[in-house]
Formats: structure tokens, sequence, C-alpha cells
């Protein structure tokens, strides 16, 4: 028996608000209002297993899985979720450079370029068995890189020694 | 003017020229920026340059993605500022009468400087001194500039001394101490070697008198005397490079013991938090391989690098002594092969770290899962350990064949490289010899060629140097040891019944660890099918030897220990553990995510099933307040979960599996009150319904048990309800009066300290 509370997603409707605060309205009319989504899996199904919190941060309930949603309601909470979970993915290495074991990377990712720094190569790099790569700078910021064999040569060659 | 301002501004970097424009043009006269943090963020996610400045009356935010760009807003008319953090992002939310307004998007790498921010703004609405809170934004602009000038890794203090440039500043110094006790016995090592080296440049020599002068006079004598001399020669070589092997294999296992009993040293010594951010195995395999690779390191820069220069130049002043115009043919290649060295020494460091790390996963697993070998035996996880274990195995192969592939290739084209110039001097040398016999001889060719090979040897030394420092050796032995050693013959072998209802009998059992004093002498207890059984007893008197038989860890006991009146040695070993659910005291999480922690007690269950799981051991809620929930990855930076948070995702992973049979070892020994209670809320949940063993130096989580063993020196002297012991006033009461006196203690001492709060 479950003690969660599980509501199928064919029976809400999901408004944006403003930022990543929601309104749910449940087929029975209950509404759950200012709440926010959060992923119980961020890194490896994040659209499966949402949990639904208060402005306190108190647990709701669970949407099991997105994809089950209306259009409109998956695009909105998909619009807070992106907006929630900032995970740029990175396509491309322009440089890297290494300075007494920290890394400093030069990247374009799809939310611009930016660098950053890698404080341990060998646990803040890690490589799936899918070819994707997630990455933690040295502020604790995540990027992803979703299958590093897809990169141009040239990032591939930088990335190749820490993978 | 605005340059005199500028120079003023607090800022943690420079300001882009156009968004400096946007900021200033929206000052009011006469109105002064405070401070101002550059955000690299913008307000729909993506890199960009946006700034919040403050003002003594106003926040000014500039942003590409607001409709004007600027965003402004009187400090007054803020009723709150605080920071949202989010997931690798965050927001300054500033909530005001008409509702809140997030002003701007910041990654983590500025949080600090908006926390200081939101709490000027609010410290100086509340009426606070605004000087003394600007006062508190310099220092925390100030702390975050400092920086070492060297590397510039960020200080966490005024003028520390940077770590990573200390080191390699005494890199050289340190190494250097480990050498010096043994200077004498390498200096004796280096003249050995130097003798070795000087005789390998006589046969070649002698080659030419051989050719040029005893043969072709037909120098019986002659001919006699040199190869003797050369006999002589090469026994001295061999002679003296064994003893010189001898003394340096000995000197190098001397350095290295000594290095690898420091750095074991210092490993016991660093902090629980270093250990929480490193895996055991990375230390494991830092204090086994790199140790090794240091002295290798050591005995090439102290002894082959002298060497090899002083043969480079004995050969090249033979050479040149003999032919000069030879000799710089023969060096034509040198600088192809040192280009060649570079270049695959740049190619081949990344498969040396990829390896590395294959390496180093590989002793992760193994200090994982060895010393966490219960666990995996409990959850009869073997195949999937082994499973894990190979496919990394694979993976440190195939990257190891990518390697070899470039390591075979290399020294084969250096090889043919090196035989072209032999060629060369075959061909010019062999026409200087039949055209002009009297400007070269055959000895001299002959001889030549055989210094030119040799001259290869201490470049191809050199253009190899750099590879030292990354190729790890591996030692076999201790593998063989483990691979020589008997296994549990009986896993997946006996009897399987079909269920198990939970009936434990311990019909007059003693065991010894070893020979000698037995740890259980004579016990005998029984739990009926859905009952528990609380073991009490001081340290060292047989309570856990009680569990690790019942666990089958031990089969070499006497009497029997029977599960539903079946002899458990009879029972299919595989399957009976799989029948029982085990809390240690310390739990023992792998270095993997949560979810898999949970999941490793059934790989097949459901996603609700490991949440539910959670729910019942008071998991679920600190895990969904991580950022990572559960796919937060344990043993990494910044995941430092605390003893009862671990105990819980133990119990999570005893309660996915449903065991027929619960064992719990001193499962809330090591947390304190609170999470003890919510470990105790937890244990009490899942042991509705099921055979459970509770060991317990917490005798208050042992009232509700329907039965206690009092244990001591290996026997049972006490059975009975909590109540029935309580009235029987032996060593269980005196157990429980101790700990009521000991709690009390701890309750007047705090109450201590109150009062001495309150005094002063």
């Amino acid at each position: 028996m479950n003690t969660r509370k599980y509501i199928d997603p064919a029976d809400m409707r999901i408004e944006l608000k403003t930022g990543i605060s929601l309104r749910i309205t449940l087929r029975d009319g209950q509404v759950y209002d200012d709440v926010e989504p959060r992923r119980m899996f961020p890194i490896s199904n994040a659209d499966m297993f949402i949990l639904i919190v208060d402005k306190e941060d108190n647990e709701l309930f669970i949407i099991k899985d997105l994809k089950q949603l209306d259009k409109e309601s998956y695009k909105n909470i998909s619009t807070a979720l992106d907006r929630y979970y900032l995970i740029p993915k990175i396509r491309e290495i322009k440089r890297i450079e290494e300075k007494f074991g920290s890394l400093k990377w030069w990247v374009k990712t799809d939310r611009g370029d930016y660098e950053f720094d890698i404080q341990h190569r060998h646990s803040d790099i890690k490589l799936l068995s899918s070819g994707r790569v997630l990455i933690r700078d040295a502020n604790d910021n995540r990027y992803e890189i979703p299958n590093y064999r897809k990169l141009p040569r040239k990032s591939q060659y930088l990335i190749s020694g820490d993978l | 003017m605005r340059n005199e301002v500028e120079a003023k501004l607090l800022v943690n970097k420079p300001l882009p020229e156009d968004i400096k424009k946007k900021l200033y043009e929206s000052l009011r006269d006469g109105e002064e920026l405070l401070f101002a943090i550059s955000a690299e963020l913008l307000m729909d996610g993506s890199y960009g340059n946006s700034t919040f400045g403050v003002t003594r009356s106003r926040i000014i935010s500039v942003d590409p993605t607001f409709p004007s760009g600027v965003l402004t807003l009187d400090i007054s008319r803020i009723k709150n500022a605080k920071v949202k953090r989010m997931y690798s992002n965050a927001v300054l939310c500033v909530e005001t009468d008409e509702g809140v307004i997030e002003t701007n998007r910041f990654t983590y790498s500025v949080t600090e400087l908006f926390d200081a921010a939101a709490n000027y703004i609010n410290n100086v609405n509340s009426g606070m001194d605004p000087e003394e809170q600007l006062e508190l934004i310099r220092e925390r602009f100030t702390k975050r500039k400092l920086t070492c000038p060297k590397c510039g890794r960020r200080l966490s203090r005024r003028n520390p001394v940077c770590l990573k440039c200390a080191d390699k500043k005494r890199f050289a110094t340190r190494v250097f101490g480990y050498v010096k006790p043994y200077i004498p016995v390498l200096i004796f090592s280096l003249v050995l070697s130097s003798a070795t080296t000087a005789a390998t440049l006589i046969p070649p020599y002698l080659t030419k008198e051989l050719v040029d002068n005893v043969i072709k006079n037909g120098d019986i004598a002659g001919l006699r005397k040199i190869v003797l001399l050369l006999l002589g020669i090469y026994a001295f070589q061999a002679g003296i490079g064994a003893v010189r092997n001898f003394t340096l294999r000995i000197t190098g296992e001397k350095i290295v013991t000594n290095l690898r009993n420091e750095v074991y040293a210092k490993a016991q010594t660093l902090p629980l938090k270093y250990y929480d951010k490193t895996s055991t195995g990375s230390v494991m395999s830092r204090i086994n391989g790199d140790t090794q690779n240091l002295q290798n390191f050591i005995i090439r820069i102290s002894q082959d690098v002298i060497i090899q220069v002083f043969t480079m130049i004995g050969i090249m002043a033979i050479m040149f002594a003999m032919n000069w115009k030879l000799s710089i043919l023969s060096l034509l290649p040198v600088p192809i092969v040192v280009y060649g060295s570079r270049v695959f020494s740049k190619h081949i460091r990344p498969f040396y770290r990829r390896l590395w790390k294959r390496r180093s996963r590989i002793s992760s697993i193994l200090a994982d899962t060895l010393p966490g070998i219960r666990v995996v035996k409990a959850f009869t996880s073997e195949d999937r350990a082994v499973q894990h274990f190979e496919k990394c195995g694979e993976d440190l192969l195939n990257e190891n064949i990518r390697a070899a592939k470039i390591t075979s290739a290399f020294p084969a084209v250096v090889s043919f490289l090196v035989m072209c110039g032999g060629l060369v001097i075959w061909g010019l040398g062999g026409y200087w010899v039949i055209n002009s016999p009297d400007r070269l001889t055959v000895g001299v060719l002959v001889s030549f060629i055989s210094y030119t090979h040799m001259f290869y040897g201490p470049i191809q030394f050199f253009a190899g140097l750099s590879d030292t420092f990354q190729n790890a050796l591996t030692s076999a032995e201790r593998i063989f040891e483990i691979l020589d050693a008997e296994p549990e013959t009986d896993l997946g072998k006996g009897y399987k019944p079909e269920s198990i209802k939970g009936r434990i009998e311990f019909r007059n059992v003693s065991f010894s660890y070893e020979s000698g004093k037995k740890v259980l002498d004579n016990v005998s207890f029984v739990i009926e099918p859905g009952q528990s059984l609380g073991i009490v007893g001081a340290t060292g008197s047989g309570k856990s030897t009680i569990v690790n038989l019942l666990m089958r860890f031990y089969d070499n006991y006497e009497g029997e220990i029977l599960i539903d009146g079946i002899d458990i040695k009879d029972i299919d070993l595989k399957y009976y553990r799989s029948q029982i659910g085990y809390v240690l005291q310390e739990p023992m999480l792998f270095n993997d995510t949560i979810y898999r922690n949970i999941a490793y007690s059934k790989p097949d269950a459901s996603v609700e099933e490991v949440i539910e799981a959670a729910v019942v051991a008071n998991a679920h809620n600190f895990i969904k307040r991580l950022p990572d929930a559960y796919d937060t990855f344990l043993g990494e930076r910044g995941v430092g979960l605390s003893g009862g948070e671990k105990q819980r995702i133990s119990i999570a992973r005893a309660v996915l599996k449903d065991p027929a049979i619960l064992i719990l070892d001193e499962a809330t020994a090591s947390v304190d009150s609170e999470t003890e209670n919510l470990i105790q809320q937890a244990i009490e949940r899942m042991i509705q319904g099921r055979t459970s063993i509770m060991i317990a130096h917490r005798l208050s989580t042992l009232k509700k048990a329907d039965k206690i063993i009092v244990v001591d020196d290996g026997k049972i002297i006490e059975s009975g309800t909590h109540e029935e012991l309580m009235s029987l006033e032996g060593k269980y009461y005196r157990f429980v009066q101790i700990q009521s006196l000991s709690d009390g203690m701890f309750t007047v001492r705090s109450v201590d300290k109150d009062e001495y709060s309150e005094i002063y």
C-alpha cells in the first residue's frame, strides 16, 4: 500500500503562474495554488515522479508521468521545471586549461557561451554508459553533455582524457 | 567624475560597457551606486550579462530580457528580499505590496553575494545603520577577491598559504627528503652504473681492432687476447649490473615503504569530510599505486638520467673522434625522434588518465564490496557484484588495448627510423670503404654502426621519460592470494523451502572464532514466527556472534540452528540469506545513487516500491529535499549524509526486501536521540509481522520486544519480557539502572549548562 499520494495526470490541469509557481486544478474541482514541481529523478528520469510541493516545501502529491498530461499542462509544468533545474547542455568544448590540478573550461552551451572551473577532475566529471557526461563546477553548478561522441572532434579530443 | 565613481564601486568583476551604460543612465541626479553584482545569467536562463546594482535608495537590475532592459525599485517599498535557491541557479525575490518580483537570476557562482545583498536590503529597511551594512557588503566582496597571486585559487582567509602552490614549491624538497637517507647507497649504485656504462663503450672499439688489425693480419694471439678481453668485459658488466640492480631495488623498496607508511598515517588523520568526497578505493589506489610510481620516478631521476647523459656524451665523443662526417649523418633522425616522442607523449597522456580513472573505479568497487561483503552476501548479490566488477574490468581492458596500440606503434616507428639512420651510414660508409679505404676502414664502419645504435638508447630514454610519471605498475602477488582462497561452496546448491515462516531455534550452539576461548557457549533459545527478540549484553559478550551465525557467516559451530525446524546448513545459502533483512550498526552504503542503494536489496523493484520503502524507513522526507533527490550520488562532494540518514537508507533497503526475518544490529547506536526516535518509528513499522532480532545498547528501544535474552561471556544468563527481567532484578535490571543514571546525568548537565548561560 502506498502512503504517498499519486494523482493521475489525466485528472489535472496545470497552469503556469509566475516563475516556477503553478496552479493545479483537479477534476474534482480541488485547486492547489502557488505550488512548485520537483524532480525525484532529475538525472535519470526527468519527466517521471514529479513531486508537487507547497510554498513551505511540504509534499502534496506525486505525478508519476508527465507525458500523460494534456499538452498545455505538460508545457506549463515543463517550463517551470526547466526554470528550476538549470543544466546547460554543452554543445562544444572550445578550450580546456589545466592549472595545478584544477581545470578551466570554455564551452558553448544551449544557453550560450560560458566558462567555468572544475575542482576535482576525477570526481566532478562523470561518464555514464550511454555516452552522457555529467559535470559539476567548482561552485556546484551542473552541466551535461548528452552524448560526448556527438561533440565536434576537437571537443571529443579535449575531454577524452577525463572520461 | 564617472571614472572616479566607477573606481570606487564594489563589484565582483568588471562590468561590460553596455551594462555599465544602462546602469549609470538609470541613476538619478546625485544618486550613488554602492555596489553591483555581475550575474552572468539572464532571466530566461541563458548566459549573458546582467547586473544587480544597489544605491542608497533603490535597486537597479539590468537584464536584456526585461522589456525596457532595466528594472528599478525603491528599497523602502521592499517588504522582504530573499534568494530562492533552485537547481544550479537561484533568483533574487523581492516582496512588495504589489506582489513578489524576481529581479535577477544567477548561477551558484554569485549566490553568496546576492545573499549579502538581500540581507543589506532587509537590514536597512528594518532601521539598521546603512553604513555598517555597507561595510558588511564590502567585507563580503573583499573576501571573494582573496585569491592566490600565483595560481588564482580562491583562498579562505587573508594571507593564508595557498596549499597547491606551497606543495608545488616544496615538491622537489619533499621528494629529496625521502631520498636523502639513501644518498650514500645511491652514489655507490651510480658509481657501479658508471662503470658498467663505460664498459659498454669498449666492445665496439675492440670490434674495430678485431676487424681492421687482428683478423686482417691473421693475428691469432691478438684474437685470443681480444676475445678474452671481451669475455672479461661482459662478465664485469653482468656481475656489477647484478649488484647495482640489487642495491637499487632494495633502496627503492625502502623508499616506497617509508612513503606508503607516511601516506597511510596521513590518511588516518584526514577528517571524515575528506572521505565523504573521496572514495576509499581512490585513497587505497594512491597508497598502493601512486607511491610505487613515485619510487620509479625517484630511481629514474637519481640514477638513469645521469647515466644516460654520460652514455650519450661518451658515445658522441667516440663517434666524432672516429669520423665526424658520419657522426653528423647518424644524428639526422634525432630531431624526428625527439619531435615524435613529444607528440607521442602528448597523445598518450589522456590514455593514462583514462586508465587511471578505470583502475580507480575498480579500486572503488573493491573498497565498497569487500569491506561490505556481509551486505553483499546478506542480499545475495554476489552475482551482481561479479558482473559489475567484470564490466569495469572490461572497460579497463578496452582502454588498455587502445593504449597498447599507440604504445606499440611508436617504438616500432622509432626503431625503423634508427634502422634507416644505420642504413644511411652503411650506404655512405660502405661507399667510402670500397672507393677510398684510406678514409674509412671496415672496422671503423662496423664499430660506428654499433655506437649509432647505442646512441639512440639514451635518446629514446629521454623521449619516454615523462611516460614514467603515468605508467603505474601493478602487483599480481596479492591477487593470487585471493584467487587461491577457498570459496563458499554451497551457494545455490541446498534445499529451498517454499516459504519461511520465521521460527528460529538455537539448540546448544557453541562457537569460537579461532581455536581458543568460546565466544558462544551452549546457547539455546526459540523465537516463534512474528515475534521479536532483543539481545542485551556488554561489548564482547557474544551478541553479534549470534547474528553472525544466524546469517551463516560462519558455519563451523557446534549444535544446531533451525529455521522452521530445518537445519540452516541444509538450506540453500543464497535462498536462505535472501529471506533475511540485515541492518548494521554502521550502515554500509555504496558509491551509487540513493535510489540504487535502496533498490540494492531488490533490483527489480518498481519505483513506487522504492519510494514506499523510503517512506516506511522515514527516509523519504530528507531524500526529497536533496537537490538530486533519489538520484543523489553518495560519496560525492557536498553529499554528507548524517549517520541517521544513512541508517534510514539502509533500513529502507531492508524494508524493500520484505524479508521473513529481520536482524537489527545496534541500528540506533550511533545517532542522536531525535534521529533515534525517527529510526525507532521506522523499525517498529518494519518489524510488524516479521520475526525480528534486535541488538541494542539503548535498552529503552527493546521494551516492546516479545522476549529479551541477556548474554554474558557467551552464555544466556537471563531470558524473559522486559517486565519479567526487571522483576528479576538481575543483570538486565542493573543495565537499565545504569543507563537511567547516565541519562539522568546528561539531563543534569544540560540544565547546568542552561543555568550557566543565564547567569553569564
